[in-house]
């Protein structure tokens, strides 16, 4: 508790986003692993499902194996002409992607904030620091040394919780990414090897 | 898709990360023991030279018998305490040739021990922070810090914590 204690009264803020940036990371993490697209072998199968006329099959492998594109793919494969399944698939894609985003912009902004915060609480403790030793009005280089560590305490916690936050921001960011790729790269494919599809 | 338990779980393991990081923070030695006084490094001793080790002792003295009055003035604990510590660096200094001064006039070298001062005066856990490049300057600087354990009585006023300091034993061709 000690180094919490002696951080000065930035560390509870710094602390209060740890949590709740460590709960994002961690969240997202479970979110991303657990939500991805559909291999290249199992879409080579809906697609050669699709081609024997087996939509119904194709959208149950999916809602089997990842019902969190299902939305998508019944978007693809719905009835009417490739331009409105197109606008259809897009709306339903924007929504997975858009879901996929969620709270990632907090992590952005936990990783540009944190350090600042670390920042202002060593500024601070600089400030009430010297504030003492001027106060003491004898140079003591313990006292002003114990300042100055305990108001770096703050920015190392600042630094501590950015430099995970912006890594855990750009691995997230790049699989939303190869997702956003992966689902345009297989509307693609499907508007153009069934170019007609009748309702599921 | 169940988010909500998702998230939940997650502020769950986070709250109880951060709970086991503050229980295990702290891990230096001076955060283990907070009353523990640490003395800077670059304490000069040459600059306590002008001040004689008798003077010093009938100051320490006096300070600790004033003990009471001036156990809440941090001017006149400080003032103990450097007064102290230069006793304690001469003291070692003045026995810093043991067992002997022969067999070091071709030596040059400065030893730095880091040694924790007891409430009755002796040194404890003496540790070896820098060597002087040579085994036996350093055996030597040991051995005159070992001589020198307990000789300086620590005032009152300072308090009882353990008080870690670092000392710079300085080798010249036997000088």
């Amino acid at each position: 508790m000690n180094l919490f204690q002696q951080g000065g009264p930035m560390i509870w803020p710094l602390l209060a986003i740890s949590v709740a940036a460590l709960a994002v990371m961690a969240e997202r993490f479970v979110i991303f692993t657990t939500t991805r697209f559909p291999s290249r072998d199992m879409l080579a199968a809906i697609l050669d499902m699709l081609l024997h006329d087996k939509k119904n099959s194709a959208l149950e492998l999916v809602e089997n194996n990842t019902p969190f594109f299902t939305k998508f793919f019944a978007a693809l494969l719905t009835k009417g002409t490739p331009r409105q399944r197109e606008e259809r698939a897009l709306v339903a894609g924007e929504e997975i992607l858009f879901e996929l985003n969620r709270r990632l912009d907090f992590l952005a902004t936990t990783a540009t904030t944190a350090p600042l915060m670390g920042l202002l609480g060593t500024v601070m403790g600089m400030i009430s620091a010297f504030s003492r030793l001027a106060n003491s009005g004898n140079v003591d280089i313990t006292m002003l040394a114990g300042g100055i560590w305990q108001a770096l305490l703050t920015t190392g916690a600042g630094l501590g919780i950015a430099i995970p936050s912006l890594l855990a921001h750009r691995w997230l960011l790049r699989q939303h990414e190869k997702t956003a790729f992966a689902m345009q790269q297989t509307a693609a494919l499907i508007l153009d090897q069934i170019p007609a599809a009748d309702e599921p | 898709m169940t988010r909500k338990p998702v998230l939940t779980a997650c502020i769950a393991f986070s709250l109880f990360a951060h709970f086991l990081l503050i229980h295990m923070s702290g891990p230096s030695a001076s955060l283990r023991d907070a009353n523990q006084i640490l003395v800077p490094a670059d304490f000069d001793v040459a600059a306590l030279s002008s001040v004689a080790p008798l003077g010093l002792g009938h100051t320490v003295e006096q300070a600790a018998g004033h003990d009471n009055e001036e156990k809440n003035n941090p001017d006149k604990r400080r003032q103990a305490l450097r007064q102290y510590v230069a006793c304690v660096r001469e003291a070692i200094e003045q026995r810093k040739f043991q067992p002997r001064r022969q067999g070091l006039e071709n030596l040059i070298g400065n030893a730095r021990y880091v040694v924790t001062i007891a409430p009755d005066g002796s040194f404890n856990d003496i540790r070896l922070v820098r060597t002087s490049g040579e085994a036996l300057l350093d055996r030597t600087a040991q051995l005159g810090i070992l001589a020198a354990s307990g000789v300086v009585k620590r005032p009152k006023i300072i308090g009882n914590a353990p008080l870690q300091l670092s000392v710079t034993v300085k080798y010249q061709h036997s000088l």
